[in-house]
């Protein structure tokens, strides 16, 4: 359905309009919400936060972007507000500092990386990276899931997300680098 | 990045994307950079893995829950 007469029949609260918005966005939705680092308990209500928040602010959107995407950056945001509350976001620093810590002088690596490489995803390495996952901002999760996972396009990403395309970079570098290391320290110890 | 691109520009730009997307003359010092360090390749090797396993093992779940929209649709109608 066209976004505009979709907003005007939510506007007007047609029957039948919020029936038709849930069963189509309820459950892609949730998936991302649970993709983005959350319980089934916190995702679902996550989502009816964030459908609440997105009928109250409809005089608000202004169609520089989808429905969808607008309500994803919802969503995205009421993701963030509730890892933050629950005080689940952990320090980016640490992997800047890693990061750094593997370079010596003029940008040479001073030691080598080791990790998984050319082996095929086992049961055992899929489980390592869900579990390394997990320790992922809600920022990092979502941009690293919508990009590489689901292979969105970078201006919706940015969209959803609320940030720059260079600052979608430094989710990616983060993300990936935290992933990294996390497979680094579990592949050393195997 | 340096004009000769270091090990800590090409890692960066791997991990972040722009080794990818990013504007092509940036892209031909890094792959100039990569083609002759070992250490940068294997690195780029594991962030391929990582990019490859996340697309099996992170891939989100899209589960029609009747209960759950009821639930849903009680709560948004006034």
């Amino acid at each position: 359905m066209d976004d505009t007469l979709r907003i005007r029949e939510l506007k007007e609260r047609r029957p039948g309009a919020v029936e038709a918005l849930v069963e189509e966005f309820a459950s892609p939705l949730l998936a991302a919400a649970r993709s983005w680092g959350m319980s089934l308990p916190d995702a679902e209500e996550t989502v009816q936060d964030a459908l609440v928040d997105f009928l109250a602010a409809l005089d608000r959107f202004e169609g520089r972007s989808t429905l969808k995407t607008f309500l994803f950056g919802v969503l995205f945001n009421k993701c963030s507000e509730r890892r933050r509350k629950a005080a689940r976001e952990l320090a980016t620093e640490d992997v800047e500092g890693a990061f750094d810590a593997r370079f010596g002088l003029f940008g040479i690596w001073n030691c080598i990386p080791k990790g998984p490489e050319d082996e095929a995803v086992n049961g055992e390495l899929k489980d390592w990276l869900s579990r390394c996952a997990e320790a992922l901002t809600t920022d990092q999760r979502a941009a690293f899931q919508m990009k590489v996972v689901e292979g969105k396009e970078t201006e919706e990403i940015c969209k959803i997300l609320g940030v720059t395309p260079t600052n979608l970079g430094v989710l990616l570098f983060r993300a990936r680098n935290r992933l990294r290391e996390c497979l680094e320290k579990k592949w050393m110890r195997r | 990045m340096r004009a000769i691109p270091s090990c800590e520009d090409l890692a960066r730009a791997v991990s972040d994307g722009s080794y990818v997307e990013g504007p092509w003359h940036a892209r031909a010092r890094l792959r100039l950079h990569m083609v002759s360090c070992w250490i940068c390749r294997r690195y780029a090797a594991q962030i391929r893995w990582i990019d490859r396993a996340a697309k099996s093992a992170l891939v989100p779940v899209e589960r029609e829950d009747r209960g759950f929209q009821r639930r849903l649709i009680g709560r948004l109608k006034p």
